[in-house]
């Protein structure tokens, strides 16, 4: 679902003319947008305010004013005009509001986020082509897709792994087709929800499934890993929690002690810099580095 | 008359037994029969069979249990306290609280989590409070009129709040959306066991106010002069539900559909609105349409689990306006 959206987003991008750099008043909603734009030297005039914090925004963002975003529309409307953009690049997530600001006879792109590693090439060609810079966005993409490769390299232990969405009292899996579900077998990790079907697709074409935890027990996971859904600084509680969580006692990953909490957004939504994501999982949680 | 009501309560006590057996039989993973009952009584099996049934299905079958019971009959002390057909938990603040307390913890201290339950109980009974107290005080303190619209504004206040919080921290607002669907979760003995006791004695309580509470029926005034306090019944009603509502907000979430619809049935089914039989049926008639309805919940599309709301409202509806239809 998630690839036959993006293939659809490339044709259509694909038939939008490419731009010159100098026209363009870009405003970009997530992180990688943002990030890519920086590295395409292309400055924003304003760039969506990550909910879990700026650690992985690039320095080159330094004093781009920030904008609030709010579920389901993105930001206000009044605001956003206010910085008199010709270009938004959105994302999935915030499509809801896209009808709005193409309102204001704005462009908007909703399809440029990548929700796969696969696509993360595809995706910085797409906005290297929107803010007319197509040759540095291609270098961009092959070194991406180096990165990925590279770190992907050389595993010799593949442990069971189940990722969950680190919403209260629910096991929230994150399937295959998901951002981190992605990474993480890339990383090395076996799902254990493998042959899961999802309930329903959310968000950005991310599919979860409210997992029995009973089935948890079952399958008997060696590393858990939660995606906490929640401000940094609340992270270190929610690990305690998950640590400590009656229902998977009894499963190796409980009893090993591996069951992990990343504190950041990295395997929340793509990342621009998806090789040390996929190095940082395999040495902290799958140990397979 | 009497035959009919001691069917009825034949019926509903083997439904229940049904319920509780399908609940322990079936799950996420299929377990055989012979390994379920080795497992219930002490037998040998294996680890993980062991841990499935003794610490996620059959503490979630007794939360059922418990669940179920204490909105039945809270549903149906408040109906007979302030004879109104329409009330329940909802409508003395409850249901408010318990939600404000919940997305206090979910959406602005994640963190805490734990505490959630701890958080749904004091804000409900907070409320109910607030409710008891603004009625209590005044002119016509105590009324039923009074009663209602207090809890209805209380609530509303809440309510606000909680729409509030959802508005502040719209990114996680994903968390809160399962909690508030209602529903029960595999997760061990530990929310049920310290929970338990105030549900036990609560339902006690309810027990307690069923001859009360039939001389209330007959009005005030004839109530008075039987030696009722009616004021008193009523806000002893009211608290005894409030502290059953709460409590199973706590562990399950919103299922404001018991309270109010579990005592109608039991009415129409039952022929008769005498407390002495409309109390206790209530209270078995929500276990077992929860514990049912949770057992559909958690195997139709296992092994995800879906809210257990819209599965009550399947079993209990038809059979409902069915009545309805019949008795109007």
């Amino acid at each position: 679902m998630a690839a036959v959206a993006t293939l659809a987003a490339a044709a259509v991008l694909a038939a939008a003319p490419a731009a010159s750099a100098e026209e363009k008043r870009v405003v970009s909603f997530t992180p990688f947008a943002s990030n890519v734009l920086a590295a395409l030297g292309v400055k924003p005039i304003a760039i969506g305010k990550p909910p879990a914090g700026e650690k992985y925004l690039s320095k080159k963002l330094k004093g781009v004013p920030r904008l609030q975003l709010t579920h389901p529309n993105g930001p206000n409307i009044e605001l956003l005009a206010a910085t008199r953009p010709d270009l938004v690049l959105s994302s999935p997530t915030w499509r809801p509001g896209t009808a709005n600001i193409q309102g204001l006879g704005i462009k908007v792109y909703d399809n440029v986020e990548p929700e796969r590693l696969a696509t993360i090439g595809l995706a910085v060609r797409n906005i290297g082509r929107l803010v007319g810079k197509p040759a540095r966005a291609r270098k961009l993409a092959v070194r991406m897709n180096k990165q990925i490769r590279r770190n992907s390299r050389k595993i010799r232990k593949r442990p069971r792994v189940l990722v969950v969405l680190g919403l209260a009292r629910y096991t929230v899996a994150l399937l295959r087709n998901t951002w981190a579900g992605d990474v993480v077998a890339r990383a090395g990790g076996r799902l254990v929800t493998s042959k899961l079907k999802p309930l329903a697709d959310i968000g950005q074409g991310n599919q979860a499934a409210n997992l029995s935890n009973e089935k948890v027990v079952q399958l008997n996971p060696e590393v858990i890993i939660v995606v906490p859904h929640g401000r940094a600084e609340d992270v270190p509680s929610i690990a305690r929690y998950y640590r400590g969580y009656k229902p998977w006692r009894k499963t190796k990953a409980s009893r090993r002690g591996q069951i992990y909490v990343p504190t950041d957004d990295q395997l929340l939504q793509a990342t621009f810099n998806p090789g040390r994501t996929i190095k940082a999982v395999r040495r902290q949680f799958l140990r397979n580095w | 008359m009497i035959i009919r009501r001691i069917s009825l309560t034949v019926a509903v006590s083997g439904l229940l037994l049904a319920a509780i057996a399908a609940s322990l039989a079936l799950g996420a993973v299929r377990i055989p029969l012979e390994e379920v009952m080795h497992s219930l009584f002490g037998g040998q099996v294996n680890q993980i069979s062991e841990e499935i049934i003794s610490n996620l299905r059959l503490p979630r079958t007794i939360s059922a249990i418990a669940v179920g019971a204490a909105l039945g009959t809270a549903g149906a002390l408040l109906q007979g306290g302030l004879g109104n057909p329409l009330a329940s938990p909802d409508i003395i603040g409850v249901t408010g609280g318990a939600s404000f307390g919940a997305m206090l913890i979910i959406l602005v201290n994640p963190g805490s989590i734990a505490l959630l339950p701890v958080a749904a109980i004091v804000f409900g009974l907070l409320a109910a409070a607030l409710v008891i107290m603004v009625s209590w005080t005044g002119p016509n303190r105590g009324g039923v009129g009074r009663l209602i619209l207090s809890g209805i504004a209380i609530g509303a206040v809440f309510m606000a709040g909680t729409t509030g919080l959802m508005a502040v921290f719209p990114s996680r607002v994903p968390s809160a959306a399962y909690w508030l669907a209602g529903g029960l979760v595999s997760e061990g003995w530990d929310t049920i066991r310290a929970v338990g006791p105030y549900i036990a004695v609560a339902l006690v309580v309810a027990l307690a106010l069923i001859r009360p509470l039939d001389r209330l029926a007959l009005g005030d005034d004839v109530a008075t002069s039987l030696g009722t306090h009616p004021r008193l019944i009523r806000v002893a009603s009211v608290c005894c539900a409030a502290v059953l509502a709460a409590v199973s907000a706590a562990v399950a979430g919103l299922l404001g559909f018991i309270g109010i619809l579990v005592p109608h049935l039991v009415r129409l089914l039952g022929g008769t609105s005498a407390h002495g039989f409309v109390i206790p049926i209530s209270t078995l008639t929500g276990a077992t349409l929860l514990t049912a309805a949770d057992t559909l919940a958690r195997t139709v599309w296992a092994p995800n689990e879906l809210p257990v709301g819209p599965f009550m409202v399947l079993i209990g509806v038809p059979l409902f306006l069915w009545l309805l239809r019949k008795a109007i």
